[in-house]
């Protein structure tokens, strides 16, 4: 109960305290709407259809560039981070676009793949990889000589050491690259969906500007952020689940 | 890397020697850390690697056991085992799973007597479903030893398994050891810098300095070993020797290094 309210008070404190301002008109409530007006332009979007639309798309799209940033970064760091030979030629690549911002491809991603949705989710998967990819390889980097002198003293299956060794040696730091990752995939399909699309919050937080809606705005933009907050809660707790083992490495 | 050879069979003094090294030497740059060092282990037999810290202990098991470069020749039968201080399991996984990570080759039902065996030899058979960090320090080494014996190696080598536990948890490991041991007849290869732990243990103390072993000193008390012994007259004598060959190759070191930093004209 204390933990609850110690979590709830900041936040229910800010509310009231804008709400405040804004209706005693310490601030502009035409640039700055109660939260309440907000929250009547959400029930609103939920009711007319346009937020689950929105949000389907919105999840649909970044579930889909993190599918596609897991599948390619964390192999590709396993094996950078072991085998010489493959750090020797994917590494210095790798680390001349690791330093591009992720938003300045998007213009690039549009001449490439027009504005479908392959470019918005090739934003996304292109944005994730780098802190999936750096997790995994110093993960993989790390692991101490010792369990893998302890695992050839056991097998002679390299692919067993590669798969009940080092992948779980590394996970500590591999979870640590996902967390990142999430909160730059909600980044990216937001940047992703202001140009040439149709639908998706980032797209209606566009169209509520345009249209001077800034109560759908922060309504909108409110639901971005509570849905990276939750995706990020939703990891940590199904990670520690499907690795039980993990909760003791983090507690350490 | 020094070759790890099939083993030989030589017989000295009725006995077999089981691992065999000949002018084993590793460099780390261009710094020699064990130079030319000669070493034979027979069949069961326990010996113990001793030496002050950075005398290249944990260097010479590693290179015995062929997991780090070297050159020389080095004749190991068959399979090894190894347990170190930390490290020694794998802390994703259960300590059933890290018993059984060695028998992989075998069928479920002979895997599953063995770990359960296992388990109630390193008597953690209710522990069996928790993870190492579930574990004291004492336990989590029980889970290493048990999966270094697990597929049944020819040799363990153990670096200071114990340097991390407390004095009473050391002695008890200690004694559980030596039935293990007294049990399945390994030759256990131990490094440790505590000398009573090596005089209590082991057949034999190799004495490690200046990049070479400077002698081995036979052990001479009978088996099975009470914890009392350690408190007799002739533990402490043995343990005065021991302490004088490390003493000794210190102070001849000590010697050497005044007499090279004396300017000229003092030198003999």
């Amino acid at each position: 109960m204390t933990k609850v309210l110690r979590v709830s008070l900041p936040v229910l404190i800010f509310l009231v305290a804008w709400e405040a301002a804004s209706r005693m008109g310490v601030v502009n409530s035409a640039l700055f709407p109660p939260p309440t007006r907000a929250l009547s332009a959400l029930v609103e979007m939920g009711r007319s259809g346009e937020l689950w639309r929105d949000m389907k798309a919105s999840y649909g799209r970044l579930l889909l560039g993190m599918v596609c940033g897991v599948v390619i970064g964390t192999p590709i760091g396993l094996m950078t981070g072991r085998i010489h030979a493959v750090a020797d030629v994917l590494v210095p690549l790798i680390q001349i676009f690791r330093p591009l911002p992720p938003v300045a491809i998007v213009p690039l991603v549009i001449v490439w793949f027009g504005i479908g949705e392959s470019a918005k989710v090739f934003s996304i998967a292109f944005a994730v990889f780098f802190p999936i990819w750096l997790n995994t390889h110093l993960g993989a980097q790390q692991i101490s000589a010792k369990f893998l002198w302890s695992a050839s003293t056991l097998t002679h299956s390299r692919w067993r050491i590669f798969r009940s060794v080092i992948f779980p040696a590394s996970l500590p730091l591999i979870t640590a690259g996902l967390r990142g990752a999430i909160a730059v995939a909600f980044v990216m399909v937001f940047v992703s969906e202001l140009a040439g699309a149709s639908e998706g919050i980032g797209y209606e937080i566009a169209a509520t500007h345009l249209a001077y809606r800034i109560d759908k705005m922060i309504a909108a933009l409110a639901v971005l952020g509570a849905s990276g907050a939750l995706a990020d809660a939703l990891f940590a707790a199904s990670i520690t689940r499907i690795f039980p083992w993990l909760r003791f490495s983090h507690s350490k | 890397m020094a070759q790890v050879l099939p083993l030989q069979m030589s017989e000295s003094q009725n006995r077999k020697a089981w691992i065999q090294a000949e002018g084993l030497t590793v460099r780390l740059g261009s710094t020699v850390i064990i130079e030319d060092a000669c070493f034979t282990v027979y069949k069961g037999e326990f010996v113990s690697l001793v030496g002050l810290s950075g005398s290249g202990k944990t260097t010479m098991l590693n290179a015995l056991a062929g997991f780090i470069p070297s050159t020389g020749r080095v004749h190991i039968p068959g399979r090894i085992g190894v347990v170190f201080q930390d490290y020694s399991v794998f802390p994703w996984m259960t300590v059933s799973e890290n018993i059984a990570f060695g028998l992989h080759d075998l069928p479920m039902q002979q895997r599953t007597q063995i770990v359960s065996r296992l388990l109630e030899m390193v008597r953690l058979t209710d522990r069996a479903g928790l993870y190492p960090a579930q574990l004291s320090g004492g336990q989590a080494q029980r889970v290493g030893i048990a999966r270094a014996l697990a597929p049944d190696p020819d040799v363990i080598f153990m670096d200071e398994p114990y340097a991390s536990l407390d004095r009473f948890t050391r002695e008890d490991m200690q004694r559980w050891l030596l039935d293990v041991w007294g049990e399945r007849q390994k030759t256990i290869v131990f490094v440790t810098h505590d000398i009573e732990e090596a005089i209590f243990l082991s057949d034999r103390i190799a004495v490690l300095h200046d990049r070479r072993i400077k002698a081995t000193v036979e052990i001479p008390f009978s088996r099975p070993r009470r914890e009392d012994l350690k408190y007799s007259k002739e533990f402490l004598e043995v343990k005065l020797k021991i302490l004088e060959k490390m003493r000794g190759a210190a102070d001849m070191k000590d010697k050497r290094n005044s007499a090279l930093h004396r300017p000229a004209d003092e030198r003999d």
